[in-house]
């Protein structure tokens, strides 16, 4: 009995403490998931703003092959090495012998598609907050249909957006898209 | 004897175990609190992000340019309406539209110098290094003389708030999308 009594002894204390030990651990838990939670949020917030700017870069090379489509077939054919007031001969290659493409105007062709070149329009909004540019169009594959007499061309626009949040110390996003386009000329 | 002073060492145990969990539990009460808060604002900002990734794309893809465009330059109620409840949160939205004029959409297009096409055998560019002059601008409102006054380019800021059950809107419960949409038109 007396023996029983002595183990009891000073068991409220560690007991206590053990108890305090265990809701610490359970409260830091609480605080990190919820940090982390947080985290997230600004995370998913972050890359839908980088990725709707990636695909304002996308809508505004899309108006520029729209208003000119002339420019981007013959740029594109050029690049392949091909005479742009001949385009491409059906049966040819999509490089030209030797390689001798000249990708100059399609590089001129994107490179005014950026938030540099047309800053937004919103007011208290400038590059700070976001920005996009196309940063690559390049053609992919190239033919003559002989029967429509028609140059088709299958170019991809590639687009990086970029946006920075002003809370939660997040560096800049950026979110990189690509979309392939078909462009016709008559020939 | 000996067993009266070990119920007095337990007693002061006890009651040093009372002031530690009194300590230590109440702070750990205000923690839950301010967590538990916490996790439902954070899930508000989640479906915040969630409804404004909607609307973004209804704005960017789904809305016609009349209806897009009309009351362009004052902020407009989303569609989703006021006050629109999901688990008890409540959101409001606004976007506005700020077009871009097509006198001021200047373009730089590349320039090919004119040579005889038939000098290029089989179509493969003779000199495609010096294939290029320097590069033209040109602005939409020369592309399309007939509908320059036509929207082809638009800015859109679109403002989510929320609110807990409790809490009221605010500066701070707020996200910001920034998008640029074309309007492409078969001309």
């Amino acid at each position: 009995m007396t023996r029983n009594k002595q183990n009891r002894t000073g068991l409220a204390l560690p007991l206590v403490l053990t108890f305090v030990v265990c809701i610490m651990v359970f409260a830091s838990a609480l605080v990190y998931f919820r940090k982390e939670s947080k985290q997230q949020n600004l995370s998913n917030l972050h890359f839908l703003q980088a990725n709707f700017m990636a695909q304002s870069a996308i809508q505004m090379m899309l108006l520029k092959l729209s208003a000119f489509p002339q420019e981007a077939c013959d740029a594109g054919v050029l690049s392949l090495g091909y005479c742009p007031f001949r385009g491409i001969i059906a049966g040819a290659n999509l490089n030209a012998a030797g390689n001798t493409g000249n990708p100059q105007a399609l590089k001129e062709f994107f490179s005014d598609c950026n938030t540099t070149k047309f800053p937004w329009k919103a007011t208290s909004v400038d590059s700070s907050t976001g920005k996009f540019s196309v940063t690559d169009f390049k053609v992919i594959s190239a033919f003559t249909n002989p029967g429509e007499r028609q140059l088709v061309i299958s170019a991809q626009i590639k687009a990086l957006g970029e946006a920075t949040l002003n809370r939660g110390k997040m560096e800049t996003r950026r979110e990189e898209m690509i979309k392939t386009v078909k462009l016709t000329r008559e020939n | 004897m000996t067993d009266q002073k070990r119920k007095g060492i337990t007693l002061t145990e006890i009651m040093l175990a009372v002031a530690i969990l009194g300590f230590i539990i109440l702070p750990i009460f205000g923690l839950l609190n301010y967590t538990n808060r916490g996790t439902r604002e954070q899930d508000a900002e989640g479906i915040a992000a969630n409804l404004a990734k909607e609307e973004m794309n209804r704005l960017m893809f789904v809305i016609s340019r009349d209806n897009l465009l009309s009351g362009a330059g004052s902020a407009q109620a989303w569609s989703f309406g006021a006050d629109y409840e999901v688990k008890g949160n409540k959101f409001t939205g606004e976007y506005t539209v700020f077009p871009f004029n097509n006198t001021e959409l200047a373009f730089t297009i590349p320039a090919f110098k004119f040579h005889d096409p038939m000098g290029c055998n089989n179509g493969i560019e003779a000199n495609a290094a010096g294939a290029l002059e320097a590069p033209k601008t040109m602005t939409l409102a020369e592309v399309y003389p007939d509908s320059a006054d036509k929207c082809r380019l638009a800015d859109i800021r679109l403002v989510v708030r929320w609110r807990l059950p409790s809490g009221e809107y605010n500066d701070v419960s707020q996200l910001q999308l920034l998008a640029r949409r074309a309007f492409l038109d078969k001309e």
